[in-house]
């Protein structure tokens, strides 16, 4: 038993007591003590006996199956909340979505693209041109190409020359250049 | 109960409580640490050890504890429009009960309570209710030896708080 009467003894507690080198039951031995004897405490032993009596501040609710279910309430509550706000954002993707697919532009095929532009009269009015210009011998093939045809001349005495026959930027004329 | 069953259901349920109360606060855009709601559990948790054994699973017992703490935590705050800053951390109850503080003595320490921060407020709450350092370490998550240095350091600054109030009476 400690006798807490020696102010040696008290006051080592108290040193022990702060450093939290004390066990429970000593802390309990220590505020009996100092709450309960009619001795004059010192300025230190009045402050340590406050924090002894801590626990006397504590006012705790009740534990009850109510709170647990407004708990439990509020928790679906806030997941409705969550799904409502959510929900314009969704709407909006949706629609914009629906916007890009509805408005994008119509690209031609890649059968359209393979047609030459040029149309076999203005391909015929091309070599008749050429043959015109052109000695008795010469011999003119074409063949198709991306941007229209390929136009070929060949004679005996001149080395073969190649024309390019194509459609011009304004969609209407054709164009016949040497290559 | 045993206080190393305490120690095992405190570490075991601490998980789950945290992922409770962390969800619970983000709903209500709370800003609350989930981590104080977690120690206030466990601190009830442990004053009804006793009553613990009438429970097939006291982490049904625990879950139901710790939606109350929420509820209580979320009722305090309704009244607080401020966000809540390190000085007027108090720990609920004891601001909840303020009104029935009339002993000046008790307003004082619970002024200096209040200058603490709120881990080494619940760890001399803890302390005060009969805790052991092993159960305070395991309700906190903390290791005994930091546990024990927390404290220690607590009661320090509880003195000094409490020496300035004394002068300044």
């Amino acid at each position: 038993m400690i006798n807490l009467n020696d102010e040696k003894i008290r006051q080592e507690l108290v040193r022990r007591y702060l450093n939290a080198e004390t066990t429970f039951e000593e802390e309990r031995l220590l505020a009996d003590f100092l709450s309960g004897t009619g001795i004059a405490l010192s300025a230190e032993e009045e402050d340590v006996l406050l924090m002894l009596q801590t626990s006397n501040l504590i006012g705790w609710p009740e534990i009850s199956e109510e709170k647990a279910d407004e708990f439990d309430r509020l928790m679906q509550r806030g997941s409705i909340k969550r799904k409502i706000v959510a929900l314009p954002w969704i709407v909006s993707a949706a629609a914009a979505i629906i916007c890009v697919v509805l408005f994008l532009p119509v690209y031609p095929t890649d059968n359209a693209e393979k047609q030459p532009e040029i149309s076999t009269s203005e391909l015929l009015e091309a070599i008749n041109i050429l043959s015109d210009v052109g000695t008795n011998d010469m011999a003119i093939t074409a063949f198709s190409c991306n941007d229209g045809f390929i136009i070929k001349t060949t004679t005996s005495n001149e080395p073969p020359s190649s024309f390019m026959l194509k459609r011009c930027s304004d969609g209407i004329s054709i164009e016949l250049k040497s290559q | 109960m045993e206080s190393q069953d305490f120690q095992y259901i405190a570490t075991s349920v601490r998980p789950k409580l945290m992922n409770l109360c962390r969800s619970f606060f983000d709903k209500q855009e709370l800003a609350y640490d989930a981590e104080d709601a977690v120690q206030e559990t466990l601190l009830r948790l442990w004053q009804m050890r006793e009553r613990l054994n009438e429970y097939q699973k006291p982490e049904a017992l625990a879950i139901l504890i710790a939606k109350n703490v929420c509820i209580d935590i979320l009722k305090l705050n309704k009244g607080q429009h401020e966000p809540l800053d390190e000085a007027s951390n108090i720990i609920g109850n004891i601001q909840a009960d303020q009104s029935m503080i009339t002993h000046d003595t008790e307003r004082i320490i619970s002024n200096a309570l209040a200058k603490l921060p709120r881990t080494q407020q619940r760890m001399l709450m803890m302390r005060s209710e009969g805790m052991s350092m092993m159960e305070i370490a395991a309700a906190c998550n903390a290791t005994p030896t930091s546990t024990k240095t927390m404290i220690c350091a607590a009661r320090k600054k509880m003195m000094e708080l409490l020496k300035i109030g004394r002068n300044k009476k």
